[in-house]
């Protein structure tokens, strides 16, 4: 009995390993459609389009990004969740549509573990915490004593409930013991704008949107959300070294597929998509938008996606940040 | 009996409209001063069109202007389910073919168009579309029907 | 350098002959786009973005450029002759430009939007030439109190734009602001009247009201009347090829009041650019020895807007070269373009790369004269549209709405979105109530609610800021001005007279 299975594995496996290659092989051969949970123009929109150009030259077929925004992304996340999983309906996800949207809005039509196959990580864009230059806090540590003592509350402008920078914002309140208000804005121009012009004293930005004005001296940068200093300001210390061990808070964007879509076709994909994203060239188009461009294997992105769920989940629910 | 019918009616339009938001304001929150809750807007505003529509509909009551709604049922059915079929198989049929569709059963809008022309319009606009928005333009969406 | 050498440097960068053929193509496809509603510069923008990635920054912010003020430019076209406002600002020109093109003289109409459009063009680029930099201090002045004090009184002018009951276009304002409230609250992050539809997480669409509320509802009612057959315009004498000196004069100053109005609103990054166009046609009616016209048909009501809008237009570039912050979506992409090609688009550009900010500022001039060129010869080819006859013309109109709002966020539930206002227009018509002020409201309830909210927030619930803040009292003064001024029997009167006329 024990033999026959073991017989019958040994020929399926053999079956499996013969037709695999041909199956990847095979893949693509028609049009491959990358579904953005955004209108275009936006960072993530902008980095599937990088990325599909690149797509294309590689394997020959066209790669055309779609846009599909909507419910913080869930519009999007259900059209590739629900497609077919053979590889020509692909999800450029970040934090939000992948993992913040279905908690906030209360709503679960994926799991991302159970829906999706990660593919590779694209590109991680840190934040900058910056301040209106009347803000007397030098350094981020004087800056949390004066939230901690300021009356009235110093104003953090967000650019919407549930983004990475509101979700940061709450962490480091949660972290820090200070408390300060939040003001929501739609999008990050008005945001800034209102931080510029000293109505709020603070946010924290996309460090592409952030760094005009930091160089400039239009606000001040007090610290960056990444694990190490980024070159483009390498005087302003992470947040880790202002002593939050372990604080990293950045918009991760990645490739993702429909759950079942057969390994080699994913591994193909996350092969093609890593060596495209060490090209200097795409390293450089990411970095002028204040990105870092870097693929990852489908194992350790997956592992990559738990940490960061792990990480904001109970943020998110401390917080009580919810639609409803 | 009431004179001016379209006004009352438009009256009692706005109060049911108003009165059903100001019901579902319930569930929102009012919150405080600093923080005004996603209720307060929604309530104050129901409220206010409530109150507008009883206006329209106390002043409508005392004009004596002859007026009548009538809605042309055929036009009004015809367009709508025309645009709702489009929509619907848009993704299955493709565009050419829900173009095709759209221009042929909204023709029955009008009693007595000729089918023929019907058709070849339909294939004439449907071509023009095809060319012009999934061509031309890249509009993501299929062209031909998929099964 | 002084102002002078700025603009010779700036035109001898856009006259190069690659910078002029791609200001044309901008300019061409900006048309192209803004002709077919729903359809609209973003998504258009986004298809050709891959294509800028090849071009030179400068060229490629000029084919953009081109693009956004041509689909400007362009929407009115669609609105005039078929009554389909594809964006915010059409929506006014619809008023009065569609009831000039079924009175035959669409092609006056499609003329003083032209001339109105590059005159304002013109007055715009020079004045983001000369005050840019000082400009950019308006645009940061504007705050929350600020910003709910002008949306007030553009709701309150948004009674202005019905010529019917004044009770009832209240009532439809209010209608619009409830029908705002749809979706996520900004300032709590709540959902708001969704009924756990995804589709609605976002608000409703604004396309598919206004394309559903007057392109829609107008083919439902076009085909209930008997003479619908014959076609949707009379064409009547074609006249000559400019406008008449009547026109011209009637024309020209309400182009040059909405000019300025528009190029103030243009600057404020905040959504105040779509004020603009309101703001002129209210100031135009009230202004008017006979309010009675709007509605029907005045040019005037056609030229000031227009002119507004296209200001306004050209002056919402000021926030996004002077500050880096765009105010639309399409200023967000040109950001886009500009950081790819490794720009940091924000105060120091128009130091660091003056070849940049200069050739673009010329290039809008020129791309405002080709859009002249380019659409005087075609206002011909367009009226001559009209003569096809209407049993052939509305399904194809129907298309046209119907891909367009599929277009907008490539998802068939804006398609249903669209049905239900056209169906809720058609009704509304017969109960004449009409649809533009209930249009402003909806776009301006959020931005007034979100304001208003965010005002309090910042003020610990302290409702003075409305009232110290200076530029929020005068904007609050004029607006209870307004009331005042509409509240008084005579124009109580001429409402009334405009009503009886109407009866129908």
């Amino acid at each position: 009995m024990f033999q026959h299975l073991l017989r019958a594995g040994a020929v399926l496996g053999l079956a499996a390993a013969l037709i695999s290659p041909a199956a990847a092989q095979a893949w693509p051969d028609k049009t491959v459609r990358l579904v953005v949970p955004y209108p275009p123009g936006g960072n993530v929109d902008s980095a599937a389009r990088i990325v599909a150009a690149k797509l294309q030259e590689q394997f020959g077929k066209p790669f055309v990004v779609e846009n599909k925004p909507g419910a913080g992304g869930m519009i999007a996340g259900e059209t590739v969740a629900r497609a077919a999983p053979d590889g020509y309906t692909l999800f450029v996800a970040a934090n939000g549509p992948l993992i913040f949207s279905p908690i906030i809005f209360g709503r679960t039509p994926y799991q991302w573990q159970k829906d999706f196959e990660p593919i590779s990580s694209i590109s991680f864009t840190p934040l900058v915490l910056q301040v209106n230059p009347a803000v007397a806090a030098k350094t981020a540590q004087d800056f949390l004593a004066l939230a901690k003592t300021a009356n009235p509350p110093l104003i953090m402008a967000s650019p919407g409930a549930g983004t990475t920078n509101h979700l940061t914002s709450e962490l480091l309140q949660q972290l820090s013991g200070a408390k300060w208000t939040t003001v929501h804005y739609k999008g990050n121009a008005p945001a800034t704008t209102d931080v510029l012009a000293g109505r709020a004293q603070f946010n924290f930005d996309q460090i592409s949107v952030a760094l005009p004005y930091v160089k400039e001296g239009k606000t001040r940068a007090l610290a960056v959300t990444s694990a190490q200093r980024l070159p483009q300001l390498p005087d302003v210390p992470t947040l880790q070294e202002v002593g939050f061990a372990d604080f990293e808070a950045s918009t991760f964007t990645g490739l993702f597929a429909p759950a079942k879509t057969p390994k080699p076709v994913v591994d193909t994909l996350s092969a093609a998509l890593q060596k495209v994203l060490a090209e200097p060239e795409v390293k450089e188009r990411f970095a002028a938008m204040g990105a870092e461009a870097r693929g990852m294997a489908p194992d350790a992105f997956a592992a990559y996606v738990a940490k960061v769920d792990a990480r904001w989940t109970p943020v998110i629910k401390q917080a009580n940040i919810t639609a409803n | 009996m009431i004179a001016n019918k379209r006004d009352v009616l438009a009256g009692l339009m706005f109060v049911g409209i108003g009165v059903f938001v100001f019901i579902f304001a319930q569930d929102y929150g009012i919150g405080t001063a600093a923080h005004l809750g996603p209720g307060v807007f929604p309530m104050l505003l129901s409220a206010l069109l409530t109150l507008l529509g009883l206006a329209i509909t106390v002043v409508a009551l005392r004009d004596h202007t002859r007026t009548h709604v009538t809605l042309s049922w055929r036009p009004l059915l015809v367009i709508s389910a025309a645009l709702l079929l489009f929509g619907f198989g848009l993704d299955s049929l493709g565009l050419f073919m829900v173009v095709a569709l759209l221009v042929v059963i909204s023709r029955f809008a009008r009693a007595g168009e000729n089918i023929i022309e019907s058709v070849i319009l339909a294939l004439v606009v449907a071509a023009v579309a095809s060319l012009v928005f999934v061509v031309a333009l890249g509009l993501p969406v299929p062209l031909w029907p998929t099964f | 350098m002084s102002f002078l050498d700025n603009l010779s440097l700036g035109f001898s960068v856009a006259l190069s002959l690659h910078n002029l053929a791609y200001c044309f193509l901008g300019t061409l496809l900006g048309t192209a786009i803004g002709v077919l509603p729903g359809l609209g510069p973003v998504a258009t923008i986004s298809m050709l973005l891959p294509i800028t990635f090849g071009l030179d920054p400068t060229t490629a912010l000029i084919l953009l450029a081109g693009i956004y003020y041509g689909a400007q430019y362009g929407g009115s076209t669609t609105a005039i002759l078929v009554n389909l406002p594809g964006e915010t600002s059409s929506v006014v020109t619809a008023i009065d430009g569609y009831q000039m093109a079924r009175q035959g003289r669409a092609r006056e109409a499609l003329m003083v939007a032209a001339l109105g459009s590059f005159f304002a063009g013109t007055v715009g680029t020079l004045l983001i030439a000369a005050f840019a930099p000082g400009l950019s201090e308006l645009a940061l002045g504007f705050g929350a109190p600020e910003y709910f004090s002008l949306m007030v009184l553009g709701l309150i002018a948004a009674v202005v734009l019905a010529h019917g009951s004044l009770l009832k276009a209240i009532a439809m304002v209010v209608l619009g602001l409830v029908l705002g409230l749809v979706g996520t609250d900004v300032n709590s992050g709540a959902l708001r009247f969704t009924f756990g539809l995804p589709d609605l997480f976002d608000g409703i669409d604004f396309v598919a009201v206004a394309m559903g509320l007057f392109g829609i509802a107008e083919v439902i009612s076009n085909l209930e009347r008997a003479d619908a057959a014959r076609g949707t315009v009379s064409l009547g004498k074609t006249g000559g090829f400019f406008l008449s000196r009547a026109d011209f004069r009637a024309a020209w100053p309400a182009a040059v009041r909405g000019t300025g109005i528009g190029a103030i609103l243009g600057i404020l990054p905040g959504g105040g650019a779509i004020l603009g166009s309101f703001a002129s046609y209210m100031l135009e009616k009230r202004i008017a020895r006979d309010p009675s016209r709007f509605g029907k048909g005045a040019i005037e009501g056609v030229a000031g807007p227009e002119s507004a809008n296209n200001a306004g237009a050209q002056t919402s570039f000021i926030p996004m070269l002077t500050l880096g912050l765009p105010s639309n979506a399409v200023m967000a992409m040109m950001i886009g373009a500009l950081i790819i090609h490794n720009i940091q688009p924000g105060p120091q550009v128009m130091t660091s790369n003056p070849t940049l900010f200069w050739g673009l500022i010329a290039s809008m001039w020129i791309g405002n004269a080709l859009l002249v060129i380019l659409n005087l010869p075609l206002i011909g080819v367009w009226v001559s549209m009209l003569k096809i006859p209407y049993r052939m013309l509305y399904p194809a109109i129907l298309v046209l709405c119907a891909i367009g709002v599929y277009s907008v966020s490539n998802s068939t539930a804006l398609i249903y979105v669209m049905t239900i206002f056209g169906i809720a227009g058609y009704v509304l018509m017969k109960l004449q109530c009409e649809p533009a002020p209930l249009l402003l409201g909806f776009v301006l309830g959020p931005m007034m609610e979100e304001n208003l909210r965010r005002a309090l927030t910042m003020s610990q619930g302290n409702a003075a800021v409305f009232f110290t803040q200076p530029v929020s009292l005068i904007l609050l003064l004029v607006a209870a001005a307004l009331l005042v001024v509409m509240a008084v029997p005579r124009a109580a009167k001429v409402r009334g007279e405009a009503f009886e006329e109407e009866a129908s």
